[in-house]
């Protein structure tokens, strides 16, 4: 199913948050600095299935769940499993407040903190 | 030194100069060398105030509100949570911290789970099971004081003198530690995994792994199960930690277990959202953890922000009153993840509690 899946470079995997630490102390410092948005707006997906379906360490994709997207920044690391994706526990996994979400490469840049509380609006 | 009030360690030895933050965690060295970064004004419908205007203008809100929720008080100290206790029974309020505990806390104050203290772990423990919870993250300095550390009946160093278990879905960061007299159980199925525990304790049989776990914890009188959001039935839990010896609830919201003493309940902000028409933040941002449906009808209510620092809700407030950073620039006390009362003398004094600032809103009302 993976081998299919390459082509379509599409990809439909469970979501699941995480406490980071590393997030967590940029969240003390400043919201609305960038390096919220670098620890933030991350997904995480396991080597294996990042090798299935193309994906690249650091590359753009859009994340959908329903109708709602970000784009987020892949980060390829083995403490994903296999079958699911990790998203460090912020605004942003909380905008998309989905278990499910389909992935895809985009050439745009990161959402960022204003467009995403634009939406809230 | 200075108590760190990062997380629910609540770590007492944390030194700071000018410059430099030391023996304290990343989440705890942002917090003290943040401080005065992106710090929150008084704020009317977005407009600069005083803090006294403001103030006056939420007690002007509450006065007007039908139903009201209090959110947040993890980063507050006891005393603003009672201050906030007198405020929720004077309103009628909810009151919700977010935090996912309540069910295992109740059991512990019930007395079905025994309980222990970071001091008692480090002394004695020779099983620690970290059970759904990714202390390397969420808590990163625990270790260091519970399984790293030397204590008093555990003189040869965690290699040697203690065995660690870690339970996650997922090779988490603190999994990546279990090697050398260690195991790690990836599952999705706490229930099933905990039954094979008791099983093999009570002289069943289980999985290899499983015995191996269990060997170990017949080798010494005192484990313990440091604990996160462990999703199993209650009473399973229960029969586990007798089974094994002590429980530690690890959440990682700094005084979650002040709130829970306090309120000794939480109604879930997700629940109640059409019942109330103001809502009260303190010292948190419910943007981060509640999922958007729900936040998009929360953000059409009166929102009241008292935040130490520019929050995302406080982006969306009708009023936003400015604190001192708990433990850093106003005192009190706290409790611990394990439910010892830590008292917080602040390096710093700046600004007004929220202690003080509920205090206000209360004699306005």
């Amino acid at each position: 199913m993976l081998r299919f899946a390459k082509f379509l470079r599409k990809l439909e995997i469970e979501l699941t948050t995480y406490r980071d630490g590393f997030q967590a102390s940029v969240s003390e410092r400043d919201k609305f600095d960038k390096d919220f948005v670098e620890r933030s707006a991350l997904i995480i997906i396991h080597p294996n299935t990042a090798k299935a379906f193309g994906l690249k360490d650091g590359q753009m994709v859009k994340v959908s769940a329903g109708e709602r997207s970000l784009n987020l920044r892949i980060k390829v690391d083995e403490m994903a499993p296999e079958n699911k994706a990790l998203m460090p526990k912020s605004i942003y996994s909380s905008y998309l407040d989905s278990d499910k979400v389909t992935i895809e490469p985009t050439d745009d840049g990161v959402t960022t903190q204003d467009e995403l509380l634009e939406r809230y609006r | 030194m200075w108590t760190c009030t990062g997380c629910s360690c609540l770590c007492e030895d944390v030194e700071i100069d000018e410059n430099t933050v030391r023996h304290a965690c990343r989440i705890g060295a942002e917090l003290f060398r943040g401080r005065s970064i992106s710090r929150a004004e008084p704020l009317v419908e977005g407009k600069r105030t005083d803090i006294d205007s403001a103030i006056d203008k939420a007690v002007e809100i509450l006065k007007e509100s039908k139903g009201v929720a209090i959110y947040g008080l993890n980063r507050s100290t006891l005393e603003a949570q009672r201050e906030a206790l007198k405020l929720a029974e004077k309103l009628s309020a909810f009151v919700d911290n977010g935090s996912e505990f309540g069910r295992i806390v109740e059991a512990i104050f019930e007395g079905l789970i025994p309980i222990t203290t970071i001091e008692d772990v480090r002394d004695y423990a020779y099983v620690q099971f970290y059970w759904r919870c990714d202390v390397h993250n969420s808590m990163p300095r625990l270790m260091a004081r519970t399984y790293y550390a030397r204590g008093k009946k555990r003189q040869r160093g965690y290699e040697e003198d203690r065995y660690l278990v870690v339970v996650d879905v997922r090779k988490s960061h603190t999994a990546m530690l279990a090697k050398k007299n260690a195991s790690f159980f990836k599952t999705e199925n706490d229930a099933e995994l905990i039954g094979e525990f008791i099983k093999a304790i009570r002289g069943g049989v289980a999985s290899g792994d499983v015995m191996r776990v269990v060997r170990e914890v017949k080798k010494s009188e005192f484990n313990v199960i440091l604990g996160g959001q462990i999703d199993a039935p209650m009473k399973l839990i229960e029969e586990f930690v007798k089974e094994v010896g002590y429980f530690v609830p690890l959440d990682y919201r700094t005084n979650s277990m002040g709130f829970f003493k306090t309120f000794g309940r939480r109604d879930e902000l997700e629940k109640i959202v059409e019942d109330i028409d103001t809502l009260i933040v303190v010292g948190d941002d419910p943007m981060d953890d509640v999922g958007f449906d729900v936040m998009k009808s929360i953000l059409k209510l009166k929102i009241i922000v008292i935040t130490p620092k520019i929050s995302f809700i406080s982006k969306f407030a009708d009023v936003v009153i400015p604190s001192a950073i708990s433990g850093l620039e106003c005192g009190g006390k706290m409790l611990r993840c394990d439910f010892k009362e830590v008292e917080l003398k602040p390096p710093f004094k700046e600004g007004f509690s929220e202690e003080k600032i509920l205090k206000s809103i209360n004699g306005g009302l």
